[in-house]
Order: structure tokens, then sequence, then C-alpha cells
């Protein structure tokens, strides 16, 4: 979550109608539904699971749990404190709420929560607005992890900028056992909006950018891993406050794990959710495996494109559909294989003309054009498309590549650094011309921004989106 | 102790009728991790789950959460009525702050469950009308250690327009003593003070 300037937000009011209508991308065969959300009801959504039977569960910032189903709402339950998460496990609902991870049962079968059982508050909660607890999702061990956020400007807190933390965890992911064990996992995080798991059983997590944070993130949870902001180790007893002072960010900069994929700002997002994997099997179209994020301030969705460079995850991100009534926060796809939006501005800005809402995009069978994915070879990229390119020979005419880095620091975010256009030596397109591998000269610790406009299918038609970012953290030998 | 509401446009009451109310929120007047309850007689109180003390009490209409929800939800949310304790007051065990939260259950009137020197306790609040609550403490499970100390003892709120009584312990010097080889429920009545 961000902070616009008073500046920033006119110029959304004035020009956000107006931008969305022009820039909206959208995949063929994918169309954005509304749900009705219940009259006169704050519904600001930040929790969100659907069950196997297909009922949806919300929570939302007021605090209440309810239940989709059939075309009803019925509240399952009220009074929890601004859910950030909600994970529906068997017949109970666990909530990640600020100050602790909760579990709710309906003991009597009256459709409404009677029992609300604490499962993990190993965390320090200073009632500080921005204090979201993030989360949960479950492994196939059975432990639960979260994400904890920085404050800001919480009273007596240690601040190296923008956001803070009073100590008790704050800038930490943790872990709770099945047993019940509450264990700080990993540090250095700064407003981790979006937990998931991997069908590998692999936890991810997005980061916002800020402080500590050139422009938002994707990280693959290691334990014990230090992820970049530097206020979080004063819960580290080797740390303390006057050594993370004085320690410069040259110092932190090697000691922290380095994402999977950057998310260029704006561009694609700033504020993301959480991952959600494709799972449908073909059910929402030619993209199974891939990651869909939201997010919260372009009220979009991108994939993410996951790459395995010698053992450690690399990839690319490619924004994917646009033009939501409201911030996306949350994503999660259905048994018949839609992928069901949750959405909240939250007191910050968003695209769209709604405070709050749910959407959900479905697809209707025919295959987009569009770029499949997108891998690193030994002499480039090798991009992939969904549909054979009729136009193969106007790649190499129009074809754009940039390259630039990050600066790691305490300003509130980072611009392109060194960027510069990286001329292509070749272009060499399979046989079906539907792949096509770009020879480069690449170099490592870059994002590497691929523009392939103007390719058209055997009908004629236009991909959506013609831009992807490769985030190039590995070469390959 | 005045807690009406002072930011008129993010006014979002939360009103009481006929069934008891729970809301957790980050509220004026109460530590963080407070759980705040809400009874049809129009009194309410707050359970922490840091503590497991009772931290507040007010007679009244329950909770504007407003000013929790606006915007980004930087300030609290306030009590409609009028205070009769809040923080630093509570009735709390004077000898031992830790406490391990267990649950609360809405079944009938909110009941908190947790564990404190070695017991497992359960605390509800009813009230028959708006100038009294029944804080009503069960022993749910004993201590493992056999010589675990059977006397417990509470501090009590010192403030005006609140007396404190009991039947089953002992209550001096703004303090409650109870037997629990003697007593393994017991209650506290809370008289309150028509300050509405």
């Amino acid at each position: 979550m961000k902070f616009p300037t008073i500046k920033t937000l006119l110029l959304a009011c004035l020009f956000s109608s107006t931008n969305i209508a022009a820039n909206n991308y959208i995949p063929k065969g994918y169309s954005i539904e509304t749900i009705n959300t219940p009259e006169k009801v704050e519904f600001q959504i930040a929790g969100l699971d659907v069950n196997p039977q297909g009922e949806v569960y919300v929570a939302t910032r007021l605090g209440e749990v309810w239940r989709y189903y059939n075309k009803q709402w019925s509240q399952f339950a009220e009074g929890l404190h601004e859910p950030t998460g909600l994970l529906l496990e068997g017949n109970s609902v666990l909530i990640a709420h600020k100050p602790e991870l909760t579990r709710l049962l309906d003991t009597n079968g009256d459709k409404k929560a009677d029992e609300f059982i604490h499962i993990a508050s190993g965390w320090q909660f200073h009632d500080n607005y921005h204090e979201f607890n993030f989360g949960p999702v479950k492994d196939k061990q059975g432990n639960y992890y979260g994400t904890l956020n920085l404050g800001h400007g919480t009273p007596g807190a240690f601040s190296l900028g923008a956001m803070d933390t009073a100590g008790g965890y704050r800038g930490w992911a943790y872990q709770v056992t099945p047993s019940g064990e509450f264990i700080p996992y990993a540090s250095g995080l700064r407003s981790p909006a979006g937990i998931g798991i991997s069908p590998n059983n692999e936890v991810f997590f997005t980061d916002n950018q800020g402080d500590w944070v050139e422009t938002s993130k994707l990280h693959l949870l290691k334990k014990d891993a230090f992820y970049g902001h530097p206020t979080s180790l004063r819960d580290k007893t080797d740390w303390s406050l006057e050594r993370i002072k004085q320690t410069p960010a040259a110092e932190f900069n090697k000691m922290r794990e380095l994402p999977v994929v950057w998310i260029p700002h704006k561009e694609v997002a700033n504020s993301p959710g959480n991952p959600e994997w494709d799972t449908t099997a073909g059910k929402f179209g030619p993209f199974a495996g891939q990651m869909f994020i939201g997010d919260q301030t372009q009220s979009n969705i991108f994939r993410v494109m996951l790459d395995k460079v010698k053992g450690q995850y690399q990839g690319a991100v490619i924004n994917f559909i646009s033009g939501f009534q409201s911030g996306n926060i949350r994503t999660k796809f259905d048994n018949q294989g839609q992928l069901w939006v949750a959405q909240t501005t939250r007191g910050w800005s968003a695209q769209g003309d709604k405070a709050f809402g749910l959407q959900k995009v479905v697809w209707n069978g025919q295959t987009p054009f569009e770029l499949l994915d997108i891998k690193l070879t030994k002499t480039g990229f090798k991009l992939n498309f969904t549909q054979a390119v009729s136009n193969p020979q106007a790649l190499a005419k129009q074809i754009k590549v940039q390259q630039w880095h990050y600066l790691y620091s305490s300003n509130y975010g980072s611009a392109k650094q060194e960027l510069t256009q990286l001329p292509v030596k070749s272009i060499k397109w399979n046989n079906s011309k539907t792949s096509v591998d770009i020879n480069l000269d690449l170099t490592a610790g870059k994002v590497v921004q691929i523009d392939f406009p103007n390719l058209i299918n055997q009908a004629g038609e236009k991909m959506s989106v013609t831009s992807v970012y490769y985030t190039l953290n590995q070469l390959m030998e | 102790m005045q807690a009406k509401a002072y930011l008129a446009n993010s006014k979002h009451e939360v009103l009481v009728k006929d069934q008891a109310r729970v809301q957790r929120k980050k509220a004026v007047n109460l530590p963080s991790h407070s759980i705040l309850v809400g009874l049809p007689q129009k009194v309410n109180y707050a359970f922490n789950s840091r503590s497991c003390a009772i931290v507040g009490l007010w007679q009244g209409e329950f909770l504007d959460v407003g000013p929790n929800i606006q915007g980004r939800g930087k300030d609290g949310s306030l009590a409609m009525g009028e205070w009769l304790f809040h923080q630093p007051h509570a009735i709390k065990p004077s000898n031992d702050t830790s406490c391990q939260f267990i649950k609360y259950t809405t079944i009938g009137e909110p009941k908190f469950y947790y564990q404190q020197q070695g017991y497992e306790f359960a605390v509800t609040g009813t009230s028959n009308n708006k100038n009294q609550l029944s804080l009503s403490y069960q022993v749910k499970k004993l201590p493992a250690n056999t010589n675990q100390a059977r006397m417990l003892e509470f501090v009590l709120p010192q403030v005006d327009k609140l007396t404190v009584s009991s039947k089953q312990g002992e209550i001096s010097a703004g303090k409650f003593k109870i037997d629990l080889s003697k007593h393994s429920s017991f209650s506290l009545q809370l008289n309150l003070a028509n300050v509405q």
C-alpha cells in the first residue's frame, strides 16, 4: 500500500476514467463479471477463498465474514479486527487479522460462527493502522504461513525511511506449526500484502514498492532469509538499533535475497496482492501453471511466468487484464476455472470508480492470441505464443529491447538505473511460427523489457499486451 | 469520562439490540488486543486477549467504529456511552499479567477462555439492567502442578461510580481474593452508578 501525494490523487480523479478507457487491455475470450455485494454494507474485501463446493467466503475491512453461494449472500461472522486474509479449511474459516490468526467455527449449524479460536499471535501489534497481518496459507506438512506489515507512524518506533517497527516481528514472515508453535520465519519485509503457496508446496509473497523496496517484487519464502528492509532486524538478537543504523546499504544489499521477479512500477503494478496459480487444467485458458496477481492501485491482473536457472527461480511479468472497478487485492480460482477478484481501496488510490467490490474473470473457451511464456536461453530469450504469428517479419522491424536495474536504498522506490536499449543480434522463428528465439548480449542483474508490437495471427488479430519484463538474476551457462 | 464521537462525518455505529455483539477494533482508551462486548442492557465491557483482564467498562450505546474505517483507519473506534473505567484501570490478577488466550464463544453471552497461573478459566459478562454487570468466572481446568497456589487475587478498578461485590471471595483495599480450592466458580458483581 502506497502514499500518493495530493497532486497524484487529484490527477487520478481528473483523468482516471479516460485513461482507463484508453489503456485497457483484455485478452480475447475473457470478460469481467461483477458480483453485487450486499446493499448498504461497507464491503471492502481483503480476504477471499473458495471451497470445492463453490462457496465463496470473503472477509471485509469492517471485520465481517460473508458467504456467497447460489447468488445469495449471508453473513457468517462479525467483529474481527481488519482482516486481510481468509483460508477455508474443512468446516472452519481461518482469518488473518491484525492481532491474531483465528479459526472460526460454526458449532451449532446455524451458518454463523460462534467459536473464535486463537491460533497464533506471537507478534506485537501496536494498534498502528499499517500493521497488517497477511495470510494464511497452509503447506502440505500442515504449517501455516503469514506476513506482518511494518508500521507507519508508530509511536516510539524505529525507522530508516517511511516505514517503522516498534518491534515484535513487524516486517517478518511467520510460520505456525501443526502443534501451534509460532516461528519467526524470515525478516526484511516491508508491506508484504500477498502470500500464496504453489502446487509444488513453495510459499511465495509479494512486497510493495517503498523505502528499501525499489519496485514491487515477488519472492520465494525461505527460512531465516533477509529480504531487504533493515528495520525488522531489530528483532534479531545480534542486531542492535545502533548496529542497524551504522550498517551501509551496500552491506544489507549483500545480505538480502533477490526477488524472483521485479514488478515494474506503474507499468505493471504498484501494490500487488497474492499470487494465485492457475491449476484449472485449461478451464481458464492457455496459461495453465502460471501465476496471476492482482494490483490494488492499477486495478489490473498480471501474469508471472517462472523460469528456473541454475536451480533458482527467476522469470517474467506481463500484464493480463485491466479495467476492474476497484483495487484488486485478492484473487482465487474456483472449481469452474473462474478467477474471483476481491477489491478494496481502503484509503489508498485505485483505478476504477468503486471503493470496493467483487468481480470475477471468466473465459469463454476462445484462445486468445497472446504471449504464452518466455524462457531464458544461452543466447537470449525464447518467446512462445498461444497461436501462430502470420507476420513474423514484422518482429525484426519493430522489436525493442531495453534493460535497467534499480538502486537499493532507503529512498521511496527507485527510478530505472542505466536504462539502455539492447541491440537484437538475430531473430529465429520456428517452423510453425509459434515460437521465436531472440539473440541478445545479456547482463545478469538487469530487468529486460521486450516490446513486440503489431504481430498478428492468422485471423488478423493483435495481442492485447505486447511488453514483457524479465528479471535476469542469472544467465545460463 | 466522556467518550462520545468527535468525528461526526465518520460515524459508523455498531448498535446492540437483542443480542450481545463482539468487536475487535483499535479503540480510544483501550489497550491493543482488546475485545469489546456490547450487551443489550446497554452495558459494555472489554476483555483483553494479551492480559486476559477486563480493561474497560462503559454504559450506554456500544461503539462507533467510523474513525477506524475512515480513510486508512488511523484513529480508534469510540465507545459511545459513558466510561465507568478504562486503562490503566482493569480487573486483573495482581501478581501475574501473562496469560494464554484460548478462544471466545458467542452462543448465549460471549464467553472468554484463557489460561493463567496454571488454571484454565472462562469468564462471561451478563447483565439484568444498565446499572449492573456480573462477571462470572469458571475454573475449567486445574493446574497440572498440584502444589499450585489456590488463592487468587485480583486488582479492582479504584474509580467513582463503580462498586464491586462478590459472594464467594473477599474484597478489601481494592483487591478481591478468592480461594479456588473452595470455589470452582465465582462472580464479581459490578454495580454501576447511572451515569447516562
